[in-house]
């Protein structure tokens, strides 16, 4: 082939570009920590980049959610304690009416505790009435008759991609009672007392004398606070009978309280789980992630390095074949 | 033969040195002149004379020059140029159109959405919250915004796409009017010559046609006389000294359609930049356009049926979230109009429609994407056809020539924008008894992120669009691949046409020393002649 001196100079600024070209993607690189400047310098490494950050976005917004979830049935749960607590001076309280002199002036007292129970109920985080289900604009039990006022709105959030948890403690199950079927005890002087399920929650309750059919005295239920409300009154009225038939739901009460309590630990349990899963499960996205866009800065130098001594070597040996011409030796 | 004859042939040698000196000269002053094709001199035996010792030599003559050239290179060459005009242009456009989908520096649809997604998250966790509806309504907005500044990006690189084809068309009619005054000069110059004499305006028209092969696809053929006819899209751009004018339509679309003697030649143009920009205006419209604006529209239509379904903390209901999807329909027609609405939006395909009639007043609603009829029927002027939850009104007359689209996506992206301003009416409860705390619908719409969406080809949101960033990606990847590969062909065929045509410096040198000492030679000659002469004169 013959030779022209066109053809050595496009050569050499081919060549000279080319190695300038690639200097200038390392250089990018380098400064830019990434390896694709664009999607086209990666077509799947970008599309599983984006798969891996939509992925931990994902994950931070379940972080979220958890977080949320935690501070909410922590609160609940601070809530229980303190239910737990006051239900178990009820039942002292109760105990102590059955063989005490000072009724009446033992009324105040579980008065007092009952207004505690209805304050825990209608407990308010941050501007919500959290055991209203959705109602939680509204006071989860009536300040004068005690019964239930909100839904049965369970709160979902999503912790996980097919994973939600209740974030909500309803009023109406937590203070309440759940009856199926009618149950008799007999006391020791041989009357009976019966607990009867009526509609929902509530709980008809009849004592009736030895014969177990004449009815010396009937009231309902369907929830702690009037549980409360009805001893405060049976002390009142000195009904030492009334006070033996409460005994039974204070009982089942403090129960239902722990078992709330047991409940809301399971799920901030399983929170705490699976706030170890995300992050864990962060972690490799995050390494994946990284392994896939970022640029190994060692290797780029390195790379930079060999480029240069190859683009020196260009140049040089560029120089001194253009340098060399015939008409150098025309005399 | 006498003495004087020496004369003769000592005054060829210095002539014959002298012009090919010239040759050598020229050669070396235009050996950076782009396109110049090396020329040398055809030296010959001059015709000899009978003289005593049988046939003698009269010395040298200079029988004409050579052009190197190799016109098969030479059209090959024209080819590649093609090729490389095409690749360059469709490199161009798609990496501008790369950069809007430019997901490696977080410029793109993906964040904004996904934050979108989490803010409706958010929402659902505190259903009650201010702050959080208010994050919701900024997110809404900036994922309307950055879906606007995307389609922006695309309908400005398609725009430049038209601007440039225009603007291309001028260029190759004023080289095409070069080409035919060149053509006319060669006619002049080579009437009654041998052959092929008119090098420089040759190497001159050879390099319009370069330049033009870059720009358009064109076919070309020499005519005897040495003038050359060049034939875009099966028109005469240039025969013999008469040129016929390229010009740009606006068509129905909006797009620069190529006409060239009054005949639209657009399809026709396949290779060179013009033909690139046709491709990558088409591609672009086609895909990444359309499936941005599918994709929108996708979005608009989820997220407004779940959202219309639900209850503000207001108690009000039936709110859209984004500006309700419109229908844009076209008349290509003279005697009829047409009127369109979404009459039900769950049924909607999101797919585009094209109204045609044949000779018996039938109507035929095609869906463009798929190609196959939905509805056909007898038209009737201001009867309702509906088809795929939309209604087409029709009045007028009809003939079969008329055409109507309607269209879902056209303005998915322009008329894009959130429609709740009160974060009242953020519609994240399931029913209107539940409220304030009822999340239910905010969580439905949140989880729309992951839910496969039946109208974008059972993909989610996401990966709907991760398909689309990588096709966007692969077509530019594709584009740049094939322009290195084009190059690197051209650069081998010019290498070739160099090694022919090409002037080398070295070889020009030793030309140079050649026939100065044959000139040298040739005055020694006559010197020697002239002592000769003195000789016999001084008997």
């Amino acid at each position: 082939m013959r030779i022209t001196s066109f053809m050595i100079h496009t050569q050499q600024t081919r060549s000279i570009q080319r190695t300038m070209e690639n200097m200038m993607k390392l250089g990018n690189q380098l400064s830019s920590g990434k390896k694709a400047e664009r999607p086209s310098d990666d077509v799947i490494g970008t599309v599983q980049a984006m798969d891996y950050s939509l992925l931990i976005n994902n994950n931070d917004q379940y972080k979220r959610n958890i977080n949320n979830a935690i501070i909410n049935l922590e609160f609940a749960d601070l809530v229980f304690s303190s239910v737990s607590d006051t239900l178990s001076e009820l039942k002292d309280s109760a105990l102590a009416g059955l063989t005490a002199e000072n009724r009446p002036d033992m009324a105040d007292d579980v008065a007092l505790l009952r207004d505690q129970l209805l304050y825990f109920g209608n407990s308010r985080f941050e501007d919500r009435y959290v055991f209203s289900g959705f109602r939680t604009d509204i006071e989860s039990f009536d300040p004068v008759t005690y019964d239930y006022q909100g839904d049965s709105g369970i709160i979902n959030v999503q912790i996980g991609r097919e994973d939600s948890l209740p974030i909500n403690v309803l009023g109406s199950d937590a203070f309440s009672y759940t009856l199926t079927e009618e149950e008799v005890i007999q006391l020791d002087d041989g009357t009976y007392i019966h607990y009867i399920p009526g509609p929902g929650t509530t709980v008809d309750v009849e004592i009736r004398d030895t014969d177990d059919t004449t009815v010396l005295d009937s009231f309902s239920y369907s929830n702690f606070i009037q549980v409360a409300d009805l001893l405060s009154t049976a002390l009142e009225s000195d009904n030492v009978l009334r006070i033996q038939a409460l005994l039974k739901p204070l009982d089942e009460a403090s129960e239902k309280a722990l078992d709330i309590q047991a409940d809301t630990g399971m799920r901030l349990k399983r929170l705490d789980d699976q706030t170890g899963w995300i992050n864990e499960n962060t972690t490799d996205l995050k390494n994946l992630f990284s392994d896939t866009v970022d640029a190994d800065p060692t290797e780029t130098s390195i790379r930079i390095l060999m480029t240069e001594v190859a683009l020196e070597a260009l140049m040089e040996s560029s120089v001194r074949v253009t340098s060399l011409s015939l008409m150098d030796f025309l005399r | 033969m006498s003495l004087f004859g020496l004369f003769d042939i000592g005054k060829s040698s210095l002539l014959a040195s002298q012009t090919a000196l010239m040759v050598t000269s020229n050669n070396i002053a235009n050996v950076n002149t782009p396109g110049f094709s090396r020329q040398g001199v055809i030296l010959s035996i001059a015709s000899p004379v009978s003289g005593k010792g049988g046939y003698l030599g009269t010395g040298v003559v200079v029988s004409g020059t050579k052009r190197h050239y190799d016109s098969f290179i030479q059209s090959q060459l024209i080819g590649q140029y093609q090729n490389y005009g095409r690749s360059y242009a469709l490199d161009n456009t798609f990496s501008q159109v790369e950069m809007v989908f430019n997901e490696t520096i977080e410029i793109g649809l993906s964040a904004s959405l996904t934050n979108y997604f989490n803010a409706w998250h958010d929402v659902a966790a505190n259903p009650e919250g201010e702050t959080e509806r208010t994050v919701l309504l900024q997110e809404a907005e900036a994922l309307v915004s950055r879906a606007k500044s995307m389609e922006s990006g695309i309908l400005d690189t398609l725009k430049q796409t038209n601007q440039q084809i225009d603007g291309m068309a001028d260029r190759i009619n004023s080289i095409a009017s070069d080409i035919a005054s060149l053509n006319e000069q060669i006619v002049q110059v080579e009437t009654g010559a041998d052959s092929e004499s008119a090098y420089a305006l040759r190497d001159q028209r050879d390099n319009l046609l370069n330049e033009l092969s870059t720009l358009v696809e064109f076919t070309s053929y020499e005519d005897t006389d040495g003038s050359i006819t060049v034939m875009v899209g099966m028109r005469n751009l240039v025969s013999g000294g008469m040129t016929n004018s390229l010009s740009t339509n606006v068509n129905e679309d909006g797009n620069n359609d190529l006409y060239l003697d009054g005949i639209n030649i657009t399809d026709r143009v396949n290779g060179g930049q013009i033909g690139g920009l046709i491709a990558a205006r088409d591609d672009i419209e086609s895909g990444s356009l359309y499936d941005l604006r599918k994709l929108i529209a996708s979005v608009t239509k989820e997220i407004n049926m779940l959202h219309t379904s639900g209850y503000g903390l207001d108690g009000s209901t039936g709110n859209d979230f984004f500006n309700p999807l419109q229908l844009v329909s076209r008349d290509f027609s003279s005697g009829a109009d047409i009127s369109s609405s979404i009459t039900d939006l769950s049924a909607l395909t999101l797919d585009e429609y094209e109204i045609t009639f044949d000779a018996s007043n039938n109507y035929y609603v095609t869906n463009r994407q798929t190609g196959s009829v939905v509805t056909s029927g007898a038209y009737v002027s201001g009867n309702v056809i509906a088809f795929d939850g939309i209604e087409v009104v029709i009045t007028g007359v009809v003939t079969p020539a008329d055409k109507f689209s309607v269209s879902p996506l056209s303005d998915a992206i322009g008329n894009f924008g959130v429609a709740i301003t009160d974060t009242q009416k953020i519609a994240a409860a399931a029913s209107d008894t539940d409220l304030p705390g009822d999340n239910t619908n905010a969580l439905n719409i949140a989880n729309l992120s992951d839910a496969s969406i039946a109208n974008l080809g059972n993909t989610n949101f996401m990966d709907y669009y991760s398909g689309l960033v990588s096709e966007v990606a692969g077509m530019s990847r594709a584009a740049s691949d094939s322009l290195q590969f084009d190059d690197n062909l051209l650069y081998e065929l010019s290498m070739r046409r160099e090694a022919i045509s090409g002037v080398s410096l070295d070889e020009e040198a030793l030309n140079l020393i050649r026939f100065q000492r044959s000139f040298e030679a040739g005055a020694r000659l006559i010197e020697v002649t002239d002592e000769l002469l003195q000789t016999i004169i001084n008997l």
